[in-house]
């Protein structure tokens, strides 16, 4: 599904859109250049699932943890590979959340080849078409 | 008093003994190692490497300290918390956490940003209170109320990016190394800083928060549409748009708060343009408010600013029980 968004908003509702079909266990894959609006559309994705905390950029932090107010999920981890290299999800104690019902992970940069334990992936295309205007293509 | 600081939270492993007598604070021992040529030759942060390095760089720093192996000459530990990488962290906690169980020393945990806060009192003109902070790194940015000692109220913050990530990634699109800060400093130097427009974002919002992501975003279109833009020249416009956002919200805060002092803090407050452009901006506004940043080797990550907090710390006699003590890789500065 290809989606044209014409400001930050209309990319978080596309963001919205998909956590609404979402039932637990998910891992969001978001590529993407630099400002593409990543992070951007976590923020909505993250409102949607009903909590109330900021959304930042992860690349410092490589992990945020938000907590959901959701029938089926408790918790959202926002994950950023940009600053890392020749990473294993191990490495960054995801063992602990990945495979979970009551979890969602969404990542930015994420590297191809990852395992992700047979979690259900669905994959998030941003690309830059002019100053306002992203392509969104969900697949 | 004396403190010995341990920093591991990020990219430097860092040893430091403070002596505190009185308003004296002295610092017979200061190191730090840095990963950043680690991080190069990977090309970016192994998290099982970053904390390895760390294990294998911390007792070597502790001999080269020369401090007594019996722990004889320390008083206090003190060690960051957090926040920060979770495998980095444990790291300096854990060997805090068995030197002060073994030696029989008290211990202190220390918030990092709490370290930033305090490292102008390494230098000897210390801020009053009630003091305002501007932090900033990669990591980081925020403005901080400090009533007094360990009493923090932050009161804006970025909303996305960090102003240090801004500096980053903008390094990145313009092909310069990591990292970026000072890569893009040096460029400036040598660019007209009112040649390209970039937005100023969130400067009318009213409030004292941040937004850099769509600074970072304005760079990385500009240079779709001008893939020929002089590289001096975007270093040096986008520099002067960060530096803008930063003084004006900073000193807004200023005018909201009244504070005595104003503190810089944090990796990026090693970018000399600000460091002058938030002192004269304060001069000029407020004459009698002191302005305060940490000499240069104490803007990055180091144990000496750990310590200084730490010091406070045992003042006020917030000692933390080694056995129970764990890393918060998202602690909040309360
Ligand atoms: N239609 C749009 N959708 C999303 N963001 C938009 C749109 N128009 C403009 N923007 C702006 O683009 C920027 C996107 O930045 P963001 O940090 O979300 O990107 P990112 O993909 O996470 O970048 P990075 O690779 O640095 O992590 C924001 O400043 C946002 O306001
Ligand atoms: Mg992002």
């Amino acid at each position: 599904m290809t989606n044209i968004t014409n400001s930050p908003a209309e990319t978080q509702q596309i963001a919205a859109q998909l956590a609404a079909e979402l039932q637990g266990g998910e891992v969001i894959l978001l590529n993407g250049e630099l400002g593409a609006g990543k992070t951007t559309f976590v923020q909505g994705f993250v409102q949607a699932l009903g909590s109330a905390d900021p959304v930042r950029s992860p690349t410092f932090t490589i992990m945020n943890i938000y907590q959901a107010d959701h029938p089926a999920i408790k918790q959202i981890i926002h994950l950023d590979f940009y600053r890392l290299a020749e990473t294993q999800l191990q490495d960054l104690g995801l063992d602990e959340w990945l495979g979970r019902r009551d979890t969602v992970i969404i990542a930015e940069w994420p590297p191809a080849g990852l395992d992700w334990a047979g979690s259900r992936q669905i994959k998030i295309q941003l690309s830059i078409h002019s100053e306002q205007t992203r392509q969104i293509i969900v697949s | 008093m004396n403190i010995l600081g341990l920093e591991t939270s990020c990219d430097e492993t860092a040893v430091a003994l403070l002596q505190v007598q009185g308003d004296n604070f002295v610092l017979p021992i200061n190191l730090v190692s840095s990963q950043i040529n680690l991080h190069q030759k990977y090309g970016g942060v192994v998290p099982e490497v970053a904390a390895r390095a760390h294990v294998e760089t911390i007792f070597p720093l502790l001999q080269e300290s020369g401090l007594a192996a019996d722990g004889s000459g320390v008083d206090v530990i003190a060690v960051t918390g957090g926040p920060g990488l979770l495998p980095a962290l444990r790291i300096g906690l854990e060997t805090a956490k068995a030197l002060a169980f073994a030696w029989h020393k008290p211990l202190v945990a220390v918030n990092h940003l709490e370290g930033h806060i305090y490292s102008p009192w390494l230098s000897a003109i210390k801020p009053s209170f009630p003091a305002l902070a501007l932090i900033v790194s990669g990591g980081h940015t925020e403005i901080v109320l400090v009533k007094d000692h360990l009493n923090y109220q932050i009161v804006g913050a970025t909303r996305d990016d960090a102003a240090g990530e801004a500096f980053d990634k903008v390094a990145k699109l313009l092909g310069l190394g990591y990292p970026g800060g000072p890569a893009i400093a040096q460029q400036a130097q040598l660019g007209d800083p009112a040649s390209i427009p970039f937005p100023r974002p969130m400067s009318d919002s009213g409030d004292f928060d941040f937004s850099f992501s769509g600074l970072k975003t304005a760079v990385a279109v500009y240079l779709k549409q001008h893939p020929e833009a002089p590289v001096a020249d975007v270093a040096a416009s986008f520099q002067q748009a960060a530096v803008d956002i930063l003084v004006q919200k900073t000193l807004a805060a200023v005018k909201k708060f009244q504070p005595q002092a104003l503190i810089l803090g944090g990796g990026v407050s090693a970018n000399l343009h600000l460091r002058k452009t938030l002192g004269e901006s304060l001069t000029a506004r407020h004459p009698a408010i002191t302005y305060h940043v940490p000499n240069l080797e104490f803007t990055g990550d180091n144990a000496a600013m750990i310590a200084a907090a730490g010091y406070f710390h045992a003042q006020a006699k917030r000692f933390v029980n080694p056995v129970t003590l764990i890393a918060s890789p998202n602690l909040r500065l309360k």
